[in-house]
């Protein structure tokens, strides 16, 4: 049971950091922040489904 | 509404156009279902951290000297505990609220008062069993004028401090002087394991407070170097950092910035500053739509067009 | 007896309560057709993650805290616990950027708005009163770091983030409580309203 409880992708080894100047950010958070603006434009532009069906209501 | 003229940012015209089939809990159901797959994928994929806590003893065992060198500044009253102020003792004035000048902590008050002295170093050593010479020391520290502790302390403060042969030896020094005893004992007290239990608990058999314990931990070199291997000090935006390669609080990004920049980063009174800054922020963010100015955002930026292009196209 | 009727708490509560959500908006069958973008699906994914935070919460409760140190089932539902926490903020902020740049407190939706951004402020203590809880080194750290701003503020004397059964009991009770309850009322304002019309706009 522990093996197939146990992660999949090992993320605990030492962390790697984007600098720039003073501005640090983890991979990790970086990767989240990211998905999360790529999510909300997506969400902004994506066609929501059914939209010219429901015309004659 | 009448009374008042209609502000586009603030008001609305109610919808009484058309209206489509809408199941709230059949997307309330598909949602919690697509929600729980992620999360149960994303936990299977990733797992979370859990690096293991530290403790005194190996703290102790790993670096005895600077265990040894918190432990005296812990007695000689020269820790950063020592020196805190409120809520732990009144020995400075603390942090005070950028250009308020009020010291925010000082007028709450001591609440959680801790001496150094006696809680890290005195107390503890206290309970060791069958420790004559411990004991003696205790006694000659206790019976001492504070000159005469001041002295010893001075003289054991200059001596060079080593750990060999399994031992904590500090040169030059008098035969006389008790605090090299308090330590050593301290140390080899420590390098036990019994020095974390006699401070966690306190003499007591349950707690579930750590604040003494904490705080002492926290007073050495030791476990700041762990952190900076970790990447979680203050000025790594540790705030936001997780062990290992984990994403971490990236919510704290706001609060953790301020500390990165002038005047915070340099500033004694970073912490109360930033967080004064994050309380109007915030208060800000709750009143959003009471701020003439930022409530017109949405409708200068033109960003809704896109979200409701088909209303505005005519397509639903 | 109409009159001694009509009198009764519970009767001018529930008048009150069907006159202020009536069942079809509690519970609508039909919605704007304006409504018609995925932004809107972030509202109720974020209820869906708290959800699950609140369940696997409730899990890890069963066996105490330290069993998930112990036990690789312990570990897992931790880790969904986690990550239910990065699902909820992450659909949280999403769902905050989406209501902003629709203006949705407009109309008096202004208290939707404010419940909603306090909630959001509570999830950042509640999740941090989590860290602080994990008796691991991160929680070790985090405390003894988290101490100097909360004492700066003066907050420290009383909210000792060093005392971890203190902090156990906000994470478990205090705080999701009134997370729940902070969300309960957003939901409900939400349901009472209805979801803001756009900004009208002449049409070409």
């Amino acid at each position: 049971m522990s093996e197939i409880l146990g992660a999949l992708v090992n993320l605990d080894h030492p962390g790697h950091y984007i600098s720039w100047g003073w501005f640090q950010m983890s991979y990790g958070n970086f990767a989240v922040v990211v998905t999360m603006v790529v999510t909300f434009l997506v969400a902004l532009v994506a066609p929501f489904p059914g939209r010219k069906k429901e015309n004659q209501s | 509404m009448s009374r008042r003229n209609f502000n586009p940012d603030r008001d609305v015209r109610e919808w009484t156009g058309a209206q489509r089939p809408y199941d709230i809990l059949k997307e309330g159901a598909i949602a919690l279902l697509v929600v729980a797959l992620l999360t149960a994928g994303l936990a299977l994929v990733f797992g979370s951290p859990d690096e293991k806590q530290v403790t005194i003893q190996q703290w102790s065992s790993a670096d005895p000297v600077d265990f040894a060198t918190t432990a005296y500044s812990e007695l000689a009253g020269t820790s950063g505990l020592a020196g805190y102020g409120a809520p732990y003792n009144n020995a400075s004035d603390g942090q005070f609220l950028g250009v308020t000048h009020l010291y925010l902590a000082k007028m709450v008050g001591v609440h959680i008062p801790i001496d150094p002295a006696q809680t890290f170093v005195l107390r503890p050593l206290a309970t060791l069993p069958d420790a004559a010479t411990v004991r003696f020391a205790l006694a000659t520290w206790k019976n001492a004028s504070d000159t005469e502790r001041q002295n010893w302390l001075n003289e054991y403060g200059k001596a060079t401090l080593s750990f060999t042969h399994g031992q904590l030896v500090a040169t030059p020094l008098s035969l006389s002087n008790p605090v090299d005893v308090l330590i050593a004992s301290e140390t080899a007290m420590a390098r036990s394991g019994a020095l974390d239990s006699a401070m966690v608990t306190g003499g007591g058999l349950y707690t579930t407070d750590y604040t003494n314990v904490l705080l002492f931990i926290a007073d050495g070199g030791w476990f700041a170097t762990l952190a900076d291997h970790q990447h979680l000090l203050g000025d790594q935006w540790g705030m936001m950092n997780e062990t290992g390669s984990y994403p971490g609080q990236a919510w704290l990004w706001l609060y953790t910035f301020w500390y990165q920049i002038h005047p915070f980063s340099t500033s004694g009174n970073a912490d109360v500053d930033a967080w004064g800054i994050m309380m109007l922020l915030t208060a800000g963010l709750i009143l959003v739509p009471y701020i003439p100015g930022l409530r017109s955002i949405p409708r200068r930026t033109k960003l809704y067009r896109v979200i409701w292009r088909d209303h505005y196209a005519g397509r639903v | 007896m109409s009159t001694t009727i009509d009198r009764q708490w519970t009767t001018r509560l529930r008048r009150r309560l069907v006159e202020q959500l009536p069942p079809d908006k509690a519970l609508p069958d039909t919605q704007p057709s304006y409504v018609s973008s995925w932004i809107y699906v972030f509202g109720v994914v974020s209820l869906s993650a708290l959800v699950m935070v609140i369940l696997t919460g409730f899990v890890l409760a069963i066996r105490g805290p330290q069993w998930w140190h112990q036990s690789s089932i312990g570990h897992y539902v931790n880790s969904l616990h986690l990550w239910s926490v990065e699902i909820f903020f992450f659909a949280m902020v999403i769902h905050l950027w989406g209501k902003f740049f629709m203006a949705a407190w407009r109309g008096n939706r202004s208290l939707t708005w404010v419940t909603g951004a306090v909630t959001f402020a509570t999830s950042i203590a509640t999740a941090f009163t989590g860290y602080v809880s994990q008796t691991n080194f991160d929680s070790q750290w985090i405390s003894t770091q988290a101490k100097d701003g909360i004492n700066a503020t003066g907050a420290g004397a009383f909210f000792n983030v060093l005392n971890t059964g203190q902090m156990l009991m906000w994470h478990i009770v205090l705080l999701p409580l009134a997370a729940v309850v902070l969300t309960a009322l957003h939901v409900v304002m939400v349901r009472r309203k209805g979801v803001v019309p756009p900004f009208e706009e002449v049409s070409k």
